[in-house]
């Protein structure tokens, strides 16, 4: 079964300050995510990766095309759907991981995990189990390293369990011995039943990890 | 989940009104005044629903619309057209005691200035405590001891409950509008503003105040700010208001990661300088 059915999809950003210029970022990506299986994209920058993902979500709006999301016997059309379905899918059955955290000001990291639905004590596990230091557990991101946010920003996108999982270089600024507990918990959640989706600058090198990889290249999906 | 408002085709007119004001925007007059009998449109055409537990931002620069919605769902604004259905009740023309009682229980406001909603005079514990007894509360001590737990909740000191609110700083107002609003245990919350004007040390307390509040109650939340930086941090999804009229409607993050009418582009690229 497909978690995922992109037929289609188009978006083009117009730009209304500047003489309404249009720029055209996906033109017409197909793609078929079988429930289950770990898809990576490839592409130079600029070639619309992160813009696929983001339709999926719907942090961008289509202009055409669907985007069938399948998952926990429910069939909703992420293209198409009024903003509550969207945001109800979001709670349930869709995360996305970026690689910049949204910072929640004031907030410690265990609190911020466990707002999404975890006890604090499970909430710090997964914290730890990711890699980030004892003593920053009940500190607030703020003031934290780009690495030490990726980690708070995926133990957020892991700690609820959301069956279909979008991550945007989600191991872009981490060490490797960190990537490498990132990729793990990927991986662990994978074989659980997950689907991902995932942008990586650099193949993972976790075996096994990897399904399939697609190649982006002007808006465009073609197999690597 | 259930609905706890529904807004339909809602408009406000300030002025005579005639046959143009009556229209569809745009089909002779798309602007905020009518040239035909010198009326400002407050709002038209504004419809959303939001669940219990649901927060929706409404932003736009000031003279948009923003607070003329939210005294029409206050009930202190009369409604030129569209309905207001509070867990499904129709309440747009709610008079008299129906709407005294709807304006003490089901709703909570709180105010862009803290003398619009609070006696400065009275104390802290009298200006919450008010709204129970203009619902028939009786018993002085039970009064007593609920504002008492409401102005902690909001994180004011207790023994400041019987200090008049003349007394308190900008932000210890809007917390005490925050305890008169939330006293009787509301279905839908509106605020207005609530931390333009402070300091941003005071602002970025209130908010978390609020943030808090969202997750302990599953009261519906209407929150108008000219700033987008608050509306992302309260609220998942957002209204755009120029001139009256709701021009673009849509999750907080798409509207900032993609705004779609050129009037929200202008905000948020002015929110990112
Ligand atoms: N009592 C009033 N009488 C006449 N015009 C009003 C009144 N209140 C608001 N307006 C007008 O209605 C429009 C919307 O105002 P308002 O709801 O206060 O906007 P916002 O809250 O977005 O700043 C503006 O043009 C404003 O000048
Ligand atoms: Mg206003
Ligand atoms: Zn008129």
């Amino acid at each position: 079964m497909n978690a995922l059915t992109v037929h289609g999809l188009r978006k083009r950003f117009v730009r209304h300050l500047q003489d309404a210029r249009e720029l055209s970022v996906l033109e017409g990506v197909d793609l078929e995510v079988q429930a289950g299986t770990c898809t990576v994209l490839r592409g130079c920058s600029g070639s619309g990766k992160s813009s696929l993902l983001r339709c999926v979500y719907r942090t961008y709006r289509p202009d055409s095309g669907s985007i069938v999301l399948r998952a926990e016997g429910e069939r909703i059309d992420l293209a198409t759907a009024d903003d509550r379905a969207v945001l109800s899918a979001r709670r349930r059955l869709i995360g996305m991981a970026t690689q910049f955290l949204q910072i929640t000001p004031r907030v410690g990291a265990v609190d911020l995990v466990a707002q999404e639905g975890l006890e604090r004590e499970p909430a710090a596990e997964l914290l730890r189990s990711l890699g980030l230091a004892e003593e920053l557990l009940e500190v607030a991101p703020a003031t934290f390293s780009g690495g030490e946010r990726q980690i708070v920003n995926l133990a957020i996108t892991l700690a609820r369990p959301r069956p279909v999982l979008l991550l945007d270089e989600v191991t872009a600024s981490l060490d490797p011995a960190r990537r490498a507990l990132a990729l793990r918990a990927l991986s662990a959640r994978r074989d659980a039943g997950g689907t991902l989706l995932a942008v990586f600058h650099d193949p993972p090198d976790h075996p096994g990890l990897v399904d399939r990889v697609l190649e982006m290249r002007a808006g465009r999906l073609v197999s690597a | 989940m259930s609905v706890a408002l529904r807004v339909e085709d809602l408009a406000v007119r300030y002025g005579p009104g005639c046959p143009v004001c009556a229209e569809p925007a745009g089909t002779r007059s798309a602007g905020a005044l009518c040239e035909i009998c010198g009326s400002v449109h407050g709002c038209r055409e504004v419809g959303f629903a939001l669940d219990a537990g649901e927060a929706l931002g409404i932003v736009g620069e000031s003279g948009s619309g923003k607070s003329t919605v939210l005294a029409a769902l206050n009930l202190d604004q009369p409604v030129a057209g569209g309905r207001i259905l509070l867990d499904g009740h129709d309440v747009t023309a709610a008079a008299g005691s129906e709407r005294r009682r709807l304006r003490a229980g089901s709703l909570g406001i709180v105010y862009q200035t803290p003398q619009q909603g609070l006696d400065l005079a009275i104390t802290a514990g009298g200006n919450a405590g008010s709204r129970l007894l203009a619902v028939g509360w009786r018993s002085y001590d039970r009064v007593r001891a609920e504002a008492l737990a409401h102005h902690e909740s909001v994180e004011l000191a207790g023994e400041r409950l019987d200090t008049p609110v003349r007394a308190f700083s900008g932000g210890m107002r809007q917390r005490v509008q925050l305890a008169k609003a939330l006293i009787s245990r509301p279905r839908l919350l509106l605020l207005d503003e609530p931390t333009s004007g402070l300091d941003v040390s005071v602002q970025a307390r209130i908010l978390d105040l609020v943030r808090r509040i969202r997750r302990e109650s599953d009261v519906a939340l209407v929150i108008v700010s000219h700033d987008l930086a608050v509306i992302r941090m309260l609220a998942e999804r957002v209204l755009v208001m120029q001139a009256g009229r709701v021009v673009e409607a849509g999750l907080t993050d798409q509207v900032l990661g993609d705004p779609q009418h050129p009037y929200s582009q202008l905000l948020v690229s002015a929110q990112l300088t």
